[in-house]
């Protein structure tokens, strides 16, 4: 399969203050976006004040020193704009879109919420409220449940990615840890500004060059060492439902990290053994020969420093055993025989025909070169991803199989109810019991 | 702009009544097609509740030319992804693939609207399929209060059951009978085809269209749909006990069917009451009064009724009373004071933010005009909305408002956890005794 894809025209620079920023002119809508991508996310929290980078953008967005946050928050509403931060593991995106014939209010606005929020302590009661009521929220809801016991029970309260934000730690969030988390992990050097929409970008380089530079502020951060469990036996957990007729099911393990050379070679393998929907081996086994789950997917999820695999899906309790069982000897065979030429090329072609769809308008656009920046990738990563996606043949993913992907043990989350499914997962290993509203980190 | 986007719209019927709709968007490499029927729960009576759902799930399992689960298989393998959803109203097959595989598409469609397999074993397999489907929506406690509620609004109208339908329906229906149904529906004449992208013209995507469709026989018979009664009068108040932390208020009003003209002014006010955080209702219950979390609001417009919904969330040391009646009070003040002109002034720059983002995505396009015409009567509606709203006078919208939104037909529910937390009753308190 051919494979072209060219970005569209973009100016980049670094600014005398160490910030990249990208301008794209896009005329086929009268409106800009304005994305700033932050080096702080959820895995910067600090100990047992988990939730605190959620905590610190939230209340970055309700305003400025200078306006009440319902006059700061009007400003945007009225002319239509949204206002956004949008808070990952590793970095955080604040972001707003508008009608261009508001930029000049709203951007230098924007800006200024970026540089002097105003972090009222009002607001923050309110958002920890917030914080606190999604998380009981969360309670009901399997996935969330068991994500959050998956990244505790592999990684362990020593890693960033085992803890999650809990009742207790979001009641420890304080004024002025907001502030001192602000001032340690936000400033230009590592972060990075997008504009794109309808505009003259040499005049609004000129225009708002001052504005932009505005931002003088040194950072000095250090990333934490972190450690991983080894993975010797299956260690599984379920989380109690009672009222529940349906388990929801994960199995895991480590996997590489988003920089790693075999990545690439990953990803397509994970489209033939659960990326591929319909395609995939597990959906054909678990769905379509046997009818016992609505869905089932597996998914890499690579950070710069570590990355997990699991395997996702849910069925009814009687047939648990037979599930995880089917699952199990999918995955093994999958490591053990490989793929199929076949196989590989339908993955490659999904590989590459998907790109076009991850690129569609100019939203799409700039998420993407945010994404690629943060790992100090160019434009060439896509332009050139048919090269690197051509060499990667049966024989190397085989290797990279069995070099990554061996796993005889598992991290096993299920939540549903106790009593019926404990007697179908007992012969995997010991198992450890919580109910919904418990910190998952309690085991330790 | 837009409106070169809209102004390109190409409408075309075949000779068995498949109407085509055809919207060049060259941006991106990629096509979008999708194939709406006209048919969704509100056509299913006792016994076949849930057949839509489960019709939709059959045709990925095979047609005369394509093996069961192919479909899907062949538009992953090119990059692109295919879903189905079934509504109240109609039963919608989405398919967004790379510009050169557009052929294929079109085939993969028109074999499986008109030689759908529907193989007995494949059925029986898809059936407990569709039953764990039922299963995951019924483990959130929330979805099924709501289910109940909305049993109540809807009562003896064919809206009453939702698109997943009934447990004991969905393992009873025979294939049979999923036979005649598809033979019913699942016609040219009742189905209309959408395709957004990146095409070389409109015309020749209208021969590949009778190319693939043109043959399909036109029904012999025009299904019936169900008639509707008027809106059960009278007000309810239920109160439901649930496995769920966070209490949560539901209110709703009657709304008119999705192609009223009426539809309009009350989206205008739902978002000046519901959108944002200078929204009323935020500003009141959220920000001043502080007796929820969370409020807002949503309609629900279908082809004929509708339900206007207001929600609030609060923490369980907030009397249920209190946030009914701050939410209910806004709801009088638009009756009694109208709305301001900086407010319109806002919803107009709103409207035109949401409809360029609209346009962004070939799938959204699509989404856009089969909802206009499946369900408000005319894609050209959805086109027009931005000038439509420019004519409309604030007194209108307000008699609108008192039209529909009357207390005696307001239906409330409250769904209280069945534990309360400490933590989440404390913070409530904090919350109040230190106000923001």
């Amino acid at each position: 399969m051919t494979f072209t894809y060219t970005f569209p025209e973009i100016t980049e620079q670094v600014m005398p203050n160490g910030m990249r920023m990208l301008w794209i002119p896009d005329f086929n809508q009268p409106v800009l976006t304005v994305s700033l991508q932050v080096p702080f996310g959820r895995l910067h929290d600090p100990v047992s004040c988990e939730g605190t980078a959620e905590a610190t953008a939230q209340c970055m967005i309700k305003g400025v020193p200078f306006l009440t946050t319902e006059e700061f928050t009007e400003k945007f509403e009225h002319a239509g704009a949204m206002l956004h931060a949008d808070v990952k593991d590793e970095y955080t995106v604040f972001g707003t879109r508008m009608l261009v014939k508001a930029a000049d209010e709203l951007v230098p606005l924007f800006w200024n919420m970026i540089i002097n929020p105003a972090f009222e302590a009002k607001e923050l009661r309110r958002i920890k409220k917030e914080m606190l009521t999604g998380l009981q929220t969360e309670s009901a809801d399997p996935n969330s449940l068991t994500r959050k016991h998956f990244y505790a029970e592999l990684f362990g309260s020593s890693h960033p990615a085992g803890r999650y934000h809990s009742l207790q730690s979001i009641k420890r969030i304080s004024s002025e840890g907001v502030k001192s988390f602000y001032e340690l992990h936000s400033g230009p050097q590592e972060s990075i500004l997008v504009i794109a929409g309808a505009m003259d970008v040499a005049q609004m380089q000129t225009k708002w060059k001052d504005l932009f530079l505005a931002w003088q502020k040194e950072t000095k951060r250090s990333e934490s060492a972190i450690n991983t469990i080894p993975l010797n036996e299956n260690r599984i957990r379920i989380i109690d439902k009672p009222d529940f007729s349906q388990t929801t099911l994960l199995l895991g393990h480590p996997a590489v990290t988003e920089l790693h050379e075999r990545k690439i070679a990953l990803s397509l393998a994970n489209y033939i053994l659960g990326g591929g929907n319909f395609s995939s081996r597990l959906m054909a086994r678990i769905r379509t020969e046997t009818g016992q789950t609505y869905g089932i997917a597996s998914n890499i999820h690579s950070h710069k420093r570590f990355g997990a695999f699991a395997i996702l899906t849910a069925t009814q309790n009687t047939q648990l055993k037979s599930v995880i069982m089917s699952i199990i000897d999918v995955y093994r065979e999958f490591v053990e025989k490989s793929v199929s030429e076949t196989e590989l090329e339908k993955a490659r072609q999904f590989a590459l025909g998907s790109i076009a769809f991850e690129l569609e308008g100019i939203n799409n656009v700039v998420e993407k070169l945010l994404w690629l920046r943060f790992y100090n990738r160019g434009n060439a990563y896509i332009e050139s991803l048919g090269e690197q996606i051509a060499q990667i043949n049966s024989t190397l993913v085989k290797e990279t199989l069995q070099k990554h992907f061996k796993y005889d043990s598992f991290v096993i989350i299920a939540v549903g109810k106790q009593k019926d499914i404990t007697p179908q997962l007992e012969h995997l290993g010991s198992i450890w019991h919580f109910h919904a509203r418990e910190n998952p980190l309690r085991k330790e | 702009m837009y409106n070169d986007i809209l102004n390109s719209i190409t409408d075309f019927t075949l000779g068995n009544g498949l109407k085509v709709l055809c919207v060049q968007k060259k941006d991106a490499p990629i096509v979008s097609v999708q194939v709406w029927y006209k048919t969704g729960s509100c056509n299913e009576q006792s016994g076949i509740r849930g057949i839509s759902h489960m019709l939709e799930h059959m045709m990925f399992r095979g047609s005369a030319h394509v093996a069961s689960e192919e479909h899907a298989r062949a538009i992953n393998d090119v990059g692109g992804h295919c879903n189905a959803f079934t509504t109240e109203d109609f039963t919608a097959y989405v398919n967004s693939v790379p510009r050169n595989c557009l052929e294929m598409v079109l085939g993969l469609e028109a074999d499986r609207m008109a030689n759908l397999t529907l193989s007995n074993d494949l059925f029986e397999t898809e059936r407990k399929v569709i039953q764990e489907e039922y299963h995951t929506y019924m483990n959130n406690p929330v979805a099924k209060a709501f289910l109940e509620f909305r049993s109540l609004f809807f009562q003896n109208q064919p809206y009453e059951i939702s698109p997943l339908g009934r447990i004991e329906d969905i393992q009873s229906i025979s294939i049979e009978t999923m036979r005649s149904y598809y033979s019913t529906w699942y016609s040219p004449g009742a189905a209309i085809i959408i395709i957004v992208g990146d095409f070389d013209s409109a015309g020749l995507v209208i021969e590949l269209v009778e190319k693939y469709f043109g043959t399909i026989t036109a029904a012999n018979e025009k299904p019936i749909p169900h008639s509707f009664n008027s809106p059960v009068a009278g007000s309810h108040w239920m109160k439901r006990k649930v496995d769920f932390d966070v209490p949560i208020l539901l209110i709703g009003y009657p709304a008119p069917a999705s192609s009223s003209d009426d539809v309009l002014p009350l989206e205008i006010v739902q978002t000046i009451l519901s959108q944002g955080e200078t929204s009323r209702i935020h500003k009141e219950l959220v920000r001043k009064k502080s007796v929820a979390v969370m409020a807002g609001g949503i309609n629900h417009f279908l082809k004929h009724a509708g339900m206007s919904l207001f929600f609030a969330a609060f923490t369980p040391d907030t009397r249920c009373k209190n946030v009914e009646s701050a939410l209910n009070k806004q709801i009088a003040l638009i009756k009694t004071n109208g709305i301001s002109e900086g407010e319109m002034q806002k919803v107009k720059n709103i409207s035109l933010t949401n409809r360029t983002f609209e346009l962004f995505s070939a799938e959204s396009i699509c989404h856009h005009l089969g909802y206009a015409e499946t369900v408000d009567g005319s894609y050209a509606a959805w086109v027009r909305r931005l000038e439509t709203l420019e004519k409309l006078q604030r007194d209108q919208i307000i008699e609108t408002v008192i039209k529909y939104w009357k207390d005696d037909l307001r239906h409330t529910l409250y769904l209280q956890p069945k534990k309360i937390n400490p933590l989440l009753f404390l913070m409530g308190l904090v919350r109040r005794v230190v106000p923001g």
